[in-house]
């Protein structure tokens, strides 16, 4: 026992005279986490769409318009004319322009017949994914208008008078089915007692499409309290295929350099010989593991579910991980077919497996593939762990493929691990 | 002290030991030459107990086959590879290798302060390994295998690639190890280091022992005679002779005789008549 000890001491002291392993296995994966965490949290700079707006209307309607656009988030408005405008985003300074065409303010107070409000929009090819996105916060600021027209009585009631006044040139059949409504709706409106079912409070009455309750669920477990509680769990298993993939190439230096002739000549067993390199990858896997934890808990708010859950995830991904290197150690004879393939293997891993993006953003043939990675599951673990809330017999399943894994791997490279 | 009988190992259709049988005496420096293929590192790892022979027997004298954590105290390897960790000191890497061994506490700490003394690295024994020169790494490769103190220590081309500083060094090394008692098996392809240190040599090649005895033996036997070399008139005479004095005094009667030397048959030559002059790979 004592011999594995020493040479577990030795694999975590040459660890960690390795600046390069170090970096990978311990920094790289803290900056991994911080990055994203951050940009998905949004406490950097958010991701606006650059919009050039031209304004040929030039009523108080389009002002209004633009007004209500300008204070919507995601959006960074700035005007200027059209030519100037179509420069900057054929430049691709900016995503895309708006033109407010003549008669947009009138055309905004017309309800139920004539032309609508039209807007013309010049966009970068290039950035059609964010398109959606504008047309729907467009459109939310277009309906603005008419819920306000529709939660104002005396609005609605002008808007309607107007509209009447101008059926009056309308082809006859129109005349008397749109009157038929104008009519019975100006009824309604002159009939409605404010306060009705639906109808928004104070000034404005009349009838309110939705109704919006917020709630604070920020003592809800049904979700990660922030964007680090996703990245963690990923930066952490980007540590852990680091040390595993270190470690793998560690074992065959062993062999090509000749130390392992020097061990296997000394009165320990093989068997200690690949525990002793097994156990280091444990424990530098849970130094890591405990590295990046506190890290998140101290500084960024990352609050376990439960600390029992994280020690058995943290557990079953070391032991699970390790026995995949002790695999992936025997699958090449030189360090470097065998650095080159774990590296391979353990990035397709991750990138299916949810290391690289969320799961919850892939396509689902990649959400199926993923049960075959063993990243998967130890992010499922970690994330039971933290704001999945899973019980212990949730935590069951990835811990046990992951211990699963561990052996298959463990099995695999003692079988196949070659003499000096 | 080592015992080899009728050894032999194949790797697939290559037979790397033919029939290989030989005893290594308590105290004596064992030179096992031979060319480049010829079963020398095999036959070492066979006596380690690091391959097992696919026939015939390998003990170590009092102690039975070396395959068992007992028997490999009693031995020490450093092998033809640097087989050292770069990324820890000289003295972390033999007090991790002799750490192996079973010593500990102060014991452990005052024989590896007396390897790295014995082999010239006391003063650089906190440098890591990797900032070493090629000879100091060789010089660590042999304390490694002695820290543990083994009566027997087999060394495999100890002295590839080094400054002939640290190659006198390593060879007095060895030689001091024999005046304290230790057995020795030595392989190398320098004919004059297994000439200046070993009591006996076996010459092997394709496997097999081609001759075993000592230096002075196997020069008789397979070197042929001294060569007087002579100028006689000005020109070259050479004369392979056993009796180099009596060749001279019977030339110098005939002719006037200008400078002259003796050619001494050397190992080489038995090497080069045993194993022949074709090359190999």
């Amino acid at each position: 026992m004592r011999a594995t000890f020493c040479l577990v001491a030795k694999e975590l002291r040459l660890l960690s005279r390795d600046r390069g392993a170090v970096f990978f296995v311990l920094i790289w994966p803290l900056v991994v986490a911080i990055f994203f965490g951050t940009v998905f949290a949004g406490r950097g700079p958010r991701g606006t769409i650059p919009l050039a707006v031209v304004d040929e209307d030039r009523t108080a309607g389009s002002a209004e318009f633009l007004t209500g656009l300008a204070k919507q988030e995601g959006l960074s408005l700035a005007p200027m004319s059209r030519e100037e405008a179509a420069s900057l985003v054929r430049k691709g300074r900016k995503t895309a322009y708006l033109v407010l065409l003549a008669g947009f303010g009138q055309a905004r107070e017309r309800m139920f017949h004539g032309q609508p409000a039209r807007i013309e929009v010049g966009v970068d090819p290039s950035r059609t994914a964010e398109m959606a996105m504008l047309e729907g916060l467009l459109k939310a600021e277009a309906f603005k208008g008419v819920q306000k027209l529709f939660t104002d009585r005396d609005a609605s009631k002008r808007v309607l008078s107007q509209a009447r006044d101008e059926l009056k040139g309308a082809p006859a059949q129109e005349q008397k089915t749109t009157g038929r409504f104008l009519e019975e709706l100006d009824r309604y409106l002159s009939e409605a007692q404010p306060g009705t079912a639906g109808s928004g409070g104070g000034a404005a009455t009349g009838w309110n499409p939705v109704e919006i309750e917020m709630k604070s669920v920020a003592e809800q477990r049904n979700g990660p309290q922030n964007a680090f509680e996703i990245t963690f769990p990923q930066g952490i298993l980007w540590g852990i295929v680091g040390c595993a993939a270190t470690f793998g190439m560690g074992l065959v230096l062993e062999r090509t350099q000749g130390t392992l002739l020097r061990l296997e000549t000394a009165p320990i067993s093989r068997a200690q010989i690949l525990a002793g390199r097994a156990l280091a990858c444990v424990t530098a896997i849970l130094v890591i593991e405990a590295f990046l934890t506190v890290i998140g808990v101290v500084a960024f708010q990352v609050r376990p579910s439960s600390v029992a859950h994280l020690a058995l995830a943290g557990v079953s991904a070391a032991l699970g991980f390790s026995g995949l290197m002790m695999g992936l150690s025997v699958i090449g004879r030189t360090p470097q077919s065998v650095g080159g393939l774990s590296w391979a293997l353990l990035l397709t891993m991750s990138m299916l497996g949810g290391g690289m993006m969320p799961l919850f953003v892939m396509p689902s043939w990649m959400v199926l593939a993923s049960h075959l990675s063993p990243v998967k599951w130890a992010i499922l673990a970690f994330e039971g762990a933290l704001w999945r809330s899973f019980s212990t017999p949730e935590m069951l399943l990835p811990c046990g493929v992951l211990l699963g894994v561990g052996l298959v791997g463990l099995a695999l490279g003692a079988r196949l691990y070659p003499r000096p | 002290m080592l015992r080899l009988r009728n050894l032999e190992k194949r790797f697939g259709d290559v037979t790397a030991v033919d029939g290989l049988s030989f005893d290594v005496r308590k105290g004596e420096i064992f030179g096992l030459l031979g060319p480049n293929g010829a079963g020398k590192t095999t036959t070492v790892h066979m006596a380690m107990g690091l391959l097992m022979p696919d026939r015939g027997s390998v003990e170590i004298e009092g102690y039975g086959a070396p395959t068992t954590a007992a028997v490999r105290t009693k031995v020490g390897l450093a092998p033809q590879a640097l087989a050292v960790y770069d990324g820890l000191s000289g003295e972390e890497n033999v007090g991790f290798f002799a750490s192996l061994y079973g010593l500990r506490g102060r014991h452990l700490r005052e024989r590896v302060a007396w390897a790295l003394d014995f082999v010239g690295l006391a003063d650089r024994k906190r440098d890591r390994a990797g900032a070493y020169s090629g000879g100091m790494k060789r010089r660590l490769n042999l304390a490694a295998a002695l820290a543990h103190d083994p009566e027997m220590i087999l060394l495999d081309e100890p002295t590839v690639g080094v400054d002939p500083q640290s190659r006198n060094l390593i060879l007095e090394n060895i030689a001091s190890l024999r005046r304290d008692g230790r057995t020795i098996v030595y392989t190398t392809h320098y004919m004059e280091e297994a000439e200046r240190l070993c009591d006996r040599v076996a010459i092997m090649d394709h496997g097999r022992l081609l001759a075993e005895d000592t230096v002075v033996n196997l020069m008789a036997a397979h070197a042929g005679a001294p060569v007087l070399v002579t100028e006689v008139d000005g020109r070259e005479v050479r004369v392979a002779t056993s009796d180099p004095v009596g060749e001279l005094a019977r030339l110098a009667r005939q002719a006037p005789v200008g400078r002259f030397y003796v050619e001494r048959p050397s190992l080489e030559q038995v090497f080069l008549h045993l194993t022949g002059r074709a090359l190999r790979d």
